[in-house]
């Protein structure tokens, strides 16, 4: 069985689609574990799609994979990486490299510290995961900031604007509001303008000595 | 110009590693550099079929910080470090000391942000975390490998020995070896059973 969902991000010439997708894994004729796998599409208009991917999760088969639920517990599971991928590319835009890392940390326990005893075989396959975690990030996350830095945002008038609001942590913030809605589509563009606006609301309220709430 | 690799060469059991390190420069690359590129093959006795894996140790100029008739001298060097590293890293990992490899790890690729001492943007987080991560794939291969040959090794001798103690003995004559500079090769299966051990 194999289930996909699929948020999409759209900025300037860039649509950004990031592909949970979890499924059965089969051995020896037998359905055996499940595995969920997130893939970030990257398509610049007029131009071929191209996509990197990494193994969020695998296992042995959840009691709910192999039931009725099945369906619904798969596209859970799917949604569920792809969010947090887009957390975590939230958190790039932030340039929130503690945050990320405990984030990180926190989802794959890679950091020995604190931790009674750690194994070595554990440890490295959970280093050696996240590595390539971190490298699909990187690759999404130059990817999306070259669309964002190529759009209308940084025409001289606009970037006057909402440069002193933080261009980057504005970007970081949405897809994160995105994540947590749980929506299927995002156009950046958009959301990145009402998000500033509301932030230059509220400054100019609270520049007139008014308190915003 | 391919400059001269480094590599050593270590067995147990049926199993031997070829760690191999090769300096190579960036052609055409202005400011010059060059990475350093780490080969590791294993071969198990009696099987035609081998796993080779290769990652990036990291990217540096040094070799070309001299005369360039020193080049490949300073290449060969680095090549000797990385090869030199690696086996320090295997030798931590098979003495279960975790802390240590993280640490050493940490040295290498700068991925663990600390406050007021070491502010990472975040795509340098991502890519020391991305370099340590392929490293790693290999030290687990190489690791795991080692594992297995260990306790095959105790089957097949039908030793009463724990498997343990072998595997942390194998990562102290690991970090020793790591330390030796001219050694190209070692034999680590252990010539006599003791029983006491």
């Amino acid at each position: 069985m194999r289930v996909k969902e699929r948020k999409v991000v759209k900025m300037g010439d860039l649509t950004l689609t990031i592909e949970g997708t979890w499924m059965t894994t089969w051995k020896d004729g037998m359905e055996r574990g499940e595995e969920t796998r997130v893939r970030a599409i990257v398509h610049w208009a007029g131009e071929k799609a191209w996509s990197v991917s990494y193994i969020a999760d695998e296992g042995t088969l959840s009691p709910y994979a192999g039931g009725e639920l099945a369906r619904q517990y798969g596209a859970a599971m799917a949604d569920r990486h792809a969010r947090q991928f887009l957390r975590w590319l939230g958190l790039c835009f932030k340039d929130d490299a503690s945050a990320l890392f405990n984030s990180l940390d926190s989802a794959y326990l890679f950091n020995p510290e604190y931790r009674q005893r750690p194994g070595a075989v554990d440890t490295c396959w959970r280093l050696a995961r996240v590595g390539v975690i971190a490298s699909t990030l990187a690759i999404t996350f130059n990817q999306l900031r070259a669309a964002v830095c190529k759009s209308f945002v940084f025409e001289a008038a606009n970037y006057k604007r909402y440069a002193p609001l933080g261009i980057f942590a504005i970007v970081g913030e949405c897809l994160r509001n995105f994540a947590n809605a749980g929506g299927k589509e995002l156009d950046l563009a958009a959301a990145f303008v009402e998000l500033a606006e509301q932030r230059l609301k509220e400054k100019e309220v609270s520049a007139d000595g008014v308190s915003v709430r | 110009m391919e400059y001269p690799c480094a590599e050593k060469c270590v067995k147990f059991g049926d199993l031997t590693i070829v760690v191999r390190a090769q300096w190579h420069r960036w052609p055409g690359s202005e400011p010059p550099g060059g990475t350093t590129e780490i080969t590791v093959t294993l071969m198990r006795d009696g099987m035609e079929t081998r796993i080779v894996k290769t990652a990036p140790f990291r990217k540096t100029d040094i070799p070309l910080r001299c005369l360039p008739h020193e080049t490949p001298r300073y290449a060969e060097a680095e090549a000797k470090r990385a090869v030199n590293v690696f086996l320090r890293w295997l030798g931590l990992a098979l003495t279960d000391d975790m802390w240590g490899l993280f640490m050493e790890l940490d040295d290498a690729y700068r991925f663990r942000p600390i406050e007021d001492l070491r502010e990472l943007t975040a795509l340098d987080f991502l890519s020391g975390l991305r370099d340590a991560g392929r490293i790693v794939e290999l030290l687990f291969i190489a690791f795991t490998h080692l594992l297995c040959a260990t306790h095959a090794w105790c089957l097949r001798n039908n030793a009463e020995v724990d498997a343990t103690a072998i595997r942390v003995r194998l990562g102290e004559w690991l970090l020793a070896f790591a330390e030796e500079n001219n050694a190209r090769f070692a034999d680590f299966t252990p010539k006599e059973v003791n029983a006491n051990a």
